[in-house]
């Protein structure tokens, strides 16, 4: 094989922008805006039939422990396989911190549910559910 | 034969000198923006470009283009765009080994990736995603950086043999113009590629070829002759030999799909479809990993699965998929193919070629109901998803940037509903059944002029049969299933 000087110097140049483009996108995956609330899921049953409907209960807490109010949160369920159609729902909030709605996931497999949206200082949150496994 | 390089606009575009570049930029471009929010990006398959783009968008796409027009998805390669930057520095030095010049690697490597996909729900798995495509990319430039000519799309590449044997089923098709034209040419430009006259010096031709010459325009790396080229298959589109040809004398003429599947002669760069056992196994790899990936995501597997388990002693989920890909893409097409080769003996249709030689031509048979089956598998992901790049897109800028610079994401916005879309599956695999009925009987009436129905009555068993499987799976409930299909 031969080799190009020249070319090979745009070659290392050209593949340490991609480099630096592919770091700067590193914050891509952020920390919550507020990584003080913590989020505890609760689905009731745990491990539902599809099209049945399931009570989710959404805790959150405060690094003292404290209930987390007047939040607005919304709740999305995604399939395992990206494409398809999520669940969407709004919670209500109840006392304490806990914030419920009502699920009804339209197929058996694995869901994820994130909840989105803003606690009550305007401070945007964002929660991941581990896994919701459908019958 | 209508012939689109000479239609307007179409035409100049397509013979234009950056033709390619102009398809590959921004297929490139949705590379780097998936393999970024891929390894970047939240690992929630539906919220993250680098799964939904990959499973969803491109596979469905890809399909409908080479059903519609021929196969535009390896002619807009990205990899090669980057092989060939790279090529501007390094260039190959070795041809691909004899040995290996046939589909076998390709082969395993196919059968790999179907296997990969179930085993690690790469469809889940938006950073597993994003590491699949670099290794891609990586794979392609080292091969061809290595290895003169497109050995990887020959050779590798399991999506381009996929592209390959769906593009049999495309309707168009390059193919030379006037045979008088080729036969009085001296230069062979199509396949040799344009020198610049020795002695030239061009500051910038770090590409060589013989003799040290510049190449004005390569010609088909694939070692696809055009006067000899017959049909679509080990065909990139890449419209190489287009621009090489001085004559003009190339087309890309429409012609009847799945003609080719018939077509005994010799082809250029392929040889004999019956002298290449390779690729009638490649055949049948396309056409029942098409049933057994659209069956893995169907409520039934989860129990073959649970009774394989259990019949085997064995909760290695590893072992089970092994056994799941053992009895679909190994037993069963020996047992179907195999049976229909001993009826055809019995009923003296074999004439002097032995089951496994009758077996394998008919295997070709097949491809038009295996396309049909991926069709309906992936134009159901495409169809019912097709708007999920919108709040995908949107949700990405959000991880980007912070804000909402395109909008709260409007995660409402999918596709058809699964039930309006399950008539157009049906619908596919009913074509493509009809495909492969036509072609049997075309490839019956070749082998056996004298009783082409009877010796056709086999190979329509096996057609109809894999059908109505497919049929079957695609009216099971789905059950998407991203951890270990035991638990």
């Amino acid at each position: 094989m031969s080799y190009d000087r020249s070319a090979t110097q745009a070659l290392i140049r050209g593949a340490a922008i991609a480099l630096l483009l592919a770091c700067s996108t590193a914050g891509c995956e952020r920390e919550p805006s507020d990584v003080t609330v913590a989020a505890s899921w609760h689905l009731d049953p745990t491990s539902p039939e599809s099209h049945e409907q399931a009570r989710l209960q959404l805790i959150l807490r405060d690094a003292a422990g404290h209930a987390v109010r007047g939040a607005r949160l919304r709740v999305e369920a995604h399939m395992s396989h990206p494409g398809m159609a999520p669940v969407l729902v709004e919670t209500r909030e109840q006392p304490d911190g806990v914030y419920t709605a009502s699920l009804e996931l339209t197929m058996a497999g694995n869901w994820t549910l994130v909840a989105s949206g803003t606690l009550a200082d305007g401070t945007v949150i964002t929660r991941t559910s581990a896994g919701v496994v459908v019958r | 034969m209508t012939d689109l390089l000479r239609w307007p606009v179409i035409g100049p575009l397509a013979r234009h000198q950056r033709a390619r570049l102009f398809l590959q930029l921004p297929l490139l471009g949705a590379a780097v923006v998936l393999v970024a929010h891929g390894l970047f990006g939240p690992q929630i398959a539906p919220r993250n470009l680098a799964t939904v783009l990959t499973w969803v968008h491109y596979r469905g796409l890809l399909v409908i283009a080479l059903l519609a027009i021929g196969n535009l998805f390896c002619a807009a390669c990205p990899m090669m765009l980057v092989r060939d930057a790279a090529r501007r520095v390094a260039h190959p030095g070795w041809r691909w080994p004899r040995a290996l010049r046939r589909k076998w690697p390709a082969i395993v490597l196919f059968a790999a990736v179907l296997f990969a996909y179930e085993r690690f729900d790469l469809w889940s798995l938006p950073r597993a995603t994003a590491w699949l495509v670099l290794a891609y990319f990586a794979a392609a430039l080292v091969v061809d950086v290595l290895f003169a000519g497109a050995s990887f799309c020959k050779y590798i590449c399991p999506i381009g043999q996929f592209n390959f044997l769906s593009a049999t089923l495309s309707p168009t098709e390059l193919r030379i113009r006037n045979a008088d034209t080729c036969r009085s040419c001296r230069t062979v430009d199509c396949i040799r590629g344009r020198l610049a006259p020795p002695p030239l010096t061009i500051p910038l031709a770090s590409v060589r070829g013989r003799a040290g010459r510049a190449v004005l325009q390569r010609g088909c790396e694939l070692n696809l002759f055009l006067p000899a080229k017959i049909g679509n298959l080990d065909c990139t589109l890449c419209l190489d030999c287009v621009r090489a040809c001085p004559h003009d004398n190339i087309a890309l003429a429409t012609r009847v799909p799945g003609e080719e599947l018939v077509e005994t002669a010799r082809r250029s760069g392929i040889g004999r479809l019956s002298q290449r056992p390779d690729f009638a196994l490649l055949c049948l790899l396309f056409v029942f990993g098409a049933v057994i990936n659209a069956f893995a995501m169907t409520a039934p597997a989860h129990l073959v699965e649970t009774w394989i388990a259990s019949a085997l002693g064995t909760r290695s989920e590893t072992a089970v998929l092994a056994a799941v890909f053992a009895a679909g893409l190994v037993v069963l097409p020996l047992a179907m193919l195999g049976a229909a080769g001993v009826v055809s003996g019995l009923t003296g249709t074999l004439g002097s070629e032995t089951v496994r030689t009758v077996a394998l031509r008919y295997a070709f048979a097949l491809v038009p109901l295996g396309l049909g089956i991926w069709t309906a598998h992936y134009g159901f992901h495409l169809l019912t998803g097709v708007m999920t790049v919108i709040p995908v897109g949107q949700s990405a800028a959000i991880d980007l940037t912070g804000r909402q610079i395109l909008g709260e994401p409007l995660w409402m916005l999918t596709g058809m509903r699964p039930g309006a879309v399950y008539v157009i599956q049906l619908g596919c695999v009913l074509i493509g059944m009809l495909g492969s009925l036509a072609v049997a009987f075309q490839l019956s009436a070749r082998m056996h002029p004298a009783r082409p129905l009877l010796a056709s009555v086999p190979w329509t068993l096996v057609i109809v049969l894999l059908a109505a499987a497919a049929t079957w799976v695609l009216s099971q409930p789905m059950e998407m299933r991203a951890v270990g299909l035991l638990g």
